[in-house]
């Protein structure tokens, strides 16, 4: 019989009434009351309380969704970090038991169960942060209102507070900007694709894949480059907003991971192809601590100990190989003994 | 290799544009975020039996045949194998058998002020002839041979309707105008999105006063027995004397007052965003009805009409309700029961018994103001 935990409960209870609510107010209607409705009025307010600057109201509230969801993003990180040293003993596996799928999946599972990883790690802080990201940047389109018929949307999504309806419409003048048109000088183009460029360098980890290796290269590229043409098309408070993002994606990823590929990185390779990277240790330990570059001192260290290691694993195969030998000694003296 | 990349390409893409919800706009460029594209919500006006509409596509139409079982296109401007004006939020407004209209532009054309003639379509002259103003959103409005209307950039336009030049320097304000101007007493009324209304000369075009409101005016001033009644996104209802001095504020409404309120017998009737139209004293501001009183329409942003004692509104959950002026009591409404034409943020026209409603469905309606029946109904987009 399955037995219900406290988890569970909670859980099952959540969910219920999630389905409830949705069910009463409509999709929709759940989505603008709980995420569009509550970002889009701070957006309008602080708005008002930085002198009528929507831009610098796109700035912190960016900054807040950021850092009210750094947990989850340094879990993710984490998650994927952990994986990605796993990845090695997972092409063992993977070939080892290329025929047998059944005994593979067993082997996989077990692994991740020894190692202490879970691969829905990876995605599930990603998929909660989706909605928060959608949500605001929906927000700063709507609370632009760049047509008559978006002002006409916007009246139904304010809260009655007289500071919040005082303050629309917005100011869409920022800097050389105009918030609610597309940037004509490709100035936030370029800073959009550079910054998502530094953070997709810095993000991906080393593999020795080398397929991965093949898909990471193109990431790296196509999702900067992608990002900067969409900057062109949309209007200038979404492009603002994918820049400061970028940027404080850069500043946690260097505290969590450090500069990661960008740190051997020098102008005069940016178009030369970058060599294989060597195989990595089987060890999870050792790989997790190699995929974290933290300076030439550190990785003299790391190179000793892995020297260490590799003398320890020979000094096991040396051992076993003695062991081995007097096994076979006893062997032959009771066959002897036998006989006799 | 090859195919794995395009994969991973069109994955990205359609990835990336459903997490920006971003969409192909109608003006070119990209509408983010789920919204609204732009359309326009010209309303109807008639005059020498033919009647006037800038339809969402863009171009300036004429219907004769009005009496007709179904009307007839008798002129578009642009010709169809023209590119369109754009969009066309503004009320086109006849005067001497000349029709008068302020485009908002779009991608291939500039905002501009456009007199056309009403027999046979031909363009008489444009305001500005080279270059453009802001994208205009107000109706414009003639007096003594000046036609009046707000732009986009904040300024108040007075242009000579015999020659389509300036009569006076442009006025300008802080900030957008959206409203449609009101001309009394050789004075403009004119509100604009920093929260002021405005009284100038109309001969100079000089500043007389202005009035701050709590928030932005994009409601056209009505001015009704000396008295200056106009709506702002505050969420409140203002009656000013004509020197600028505050009469009353209405401040129980739910939303922002965007359309020109109409006046009958001691009473002002006003829709607001908030889905209700408000009947307020004229003296005192307080409620005398409201309508529905319970549950709520759609907002209410076009103008309602006023036909003997019939007040007609249309709203954006897409249907027109014709009520008793005195008692907000419901007449009619149209289409009846669950049916819906699409969202009404037009101004109503009612004459000859007779009220035009044109939808966000890109359909002019022509129906009888005693029982609310269709007469006919004419597709501008085809």
């Amino acid at each position: 019989m399955f037995r219900m935990t406290r988890k569970t409960l909670i859980i099952l209870a959540i969910a219920i009434a999630v389905v409830i609510v949705l069910a009463m107010l409509g999709p929709i209607e759940v989505w603008n009351l709980v995420l569009l409705q509550p970002i889009l009025n701070l957006l309008v307010l602080l708005s008002s309380v930085f002198f009528g600057s929507f831009g610098i109201a796109i700035i912190v509230v960016t900054i807040i969704v950021r850092l009210l969801t750094f947990p989850l993003t340094l879990r993710q990180l984490h998650a994927t970090k952990a994986m990605s040293a796993l990845a090695p003993k997972m092409q063992e596996i993977q070939k080892k038991y290329a025929k047998d799928q059944e005994k593979l999946r067993k082997e996989v599972a077990n692994l991740y169960k020894e190692s202490g990883v879970n691969p829905a790690g990876c995605m599930l802080p990603l998929l909660i942060q989706f909605p928060i990201w959608i949500a605001l940047y929906q927000s700063i389109t709507r609370a632009l209102a760049s047509s008559p018929e978006e002002l006409l949307n916007l009246s139904q999504n304010l809260y009655a507070l007289p500071i919040i309806q005082q303050t629309v419409p917005l100011e869409a003048k920022f800097l050389w900007l105009n918030l609610g048109v597309p940037d004509t000088y490709f100035i936030l183009a370029i800073l959009c694709g550079a910054s998502m460029w530094v953070l997709q360098k810095m993000s991906t980890l080393p593999s020795a894949d080398p397929r991965q290796q093949s898909m990471s290269r193109t990431m790296i590229w196509m999702m900067p480059f992608m990002f900067a043409m969409f900057t062109l098309m949309v209007p200038s408070g979404l492009g603002l907003f994918w820049v400061v993002s970028n940027i404080i994606g850069i500043v946690m990823q260097y505290y969590v991971t450090g500069w990661g590929t960008l740190a051997g990185f020098s102008l005069a390779g940016l178009f030369t192809r970058a060599p294989a990277t060597a195989p990595q240790p089987a060890t999870t330990e050792l790989a997790q601590q190699l995929e974290t570059p933290v300076g030439a001192e550190q990785e003299e260290a790391l190179a000793a100990e892995r020297m260490k290691q590799e003398k320890r694993l020979e000094h096991g195969k040396s051992t076993d190989k003695r062991k081995d030998r007097r096994g076979s000694h006893r062997d032959r003296s009771r066959k002897a003994r036998r006989r006799s | 290799m090859k195919k794995r990349f395009s994969l991973l390409f069109t994955l990205l893409l359609i990835g990336c544009l459903f997490l920006t919800g971003c969409l192909p706009g109608a003006g070119g460029g990209f509408l983010c975020g789920g919204g609204t594209p732009p359309s326009g919500w010209s309303g109807p006006v008639v005059g020498n039996d033919t009647l006037y509409v800038g339809s969402m596509t863009g171009r300036l139409i004429a219907l004769d045949d009005l009496s007709m079982p179904r009307a007839r296109m008798k002129w578009q401007y642009p010709p169809r194998d023209e590119s369109d004006l754009g969009y066309i939020y503004g009320t086109p407004c006849v005067a001497d058998g000349v029709v008068y209209v302020g485009v908002y532009g779009g991608a291939t054309r500039d905002p501009k002020v456009y007199a056309i003639d009403g027999e046979n379509g031909w363009r008489i002259w444009a305001y500005p002839e080279e270059g453009s103003i802001g994208p205009i959103i107000g109706s414009p409005v003639i007096a003594d041979g000046v036609l009046y209307i707000g732009s986009s950039d904040g300024k108040l336009y007075a242009i000579d309707i015999e020659t389509g030049r300036d009569k006076w320097w442009p006025f300008e304000t802080g900030d957008d105008i959206w409203a449609a101007p009101a001309v009394h007493d050789g004075v403009v009324y004119i509100g604009s999105f920093d929260q002021k209304l405005y009284a100038l000369n109309a001969e100079s075009g000089v500043e007389v006063w202005h009035f701050d409101a709590g928030a932005a005016i994009a409601s056209t001033p009505l001015i009704y027995n000396d008295t200056i009644y106009v709506g702002s996104f505050d969420r409140k209802f203002y009656a000013l004397n004509l020197d600028g001095t505050e009469k009353w504020q209405f401040d129980k409404a739910g939303n922002w007052f965007w359309g020109t309120a109409i006046a009958y017998h001691n009473t002002i009737i006003a829709g607001c965003l908030d889905g209700r139209v408000y009947a307020l004293d004229v003296e005192t501001g307080d409620c005398e009805w409201y309508y529905p009183p319970e549950e709520r329409v759609g907002p209410v942003r076009g103008d309602p009409a006023l036909v003997g004692d019939v007040v007609v509104f249309g709203s954006e959950n897409g249907k027109v309700y014709a009520l008793d002026a005195s008692t907000g009591q419901e007449l009619w409404q149209y289409p009846p029961e669950e049916d819906y034409l699409g969202p009404i943020r037009a101004p109503i026209y009612a004459g000859n018994g007779v009220v035009y409603v044109h939808a966000s469905n890109q359909k002019i309606y022509a129906l009888e103001m005693e029982y609310g029946r269709i007469n006919w109904s004419f597709s501008t987009s085809d």
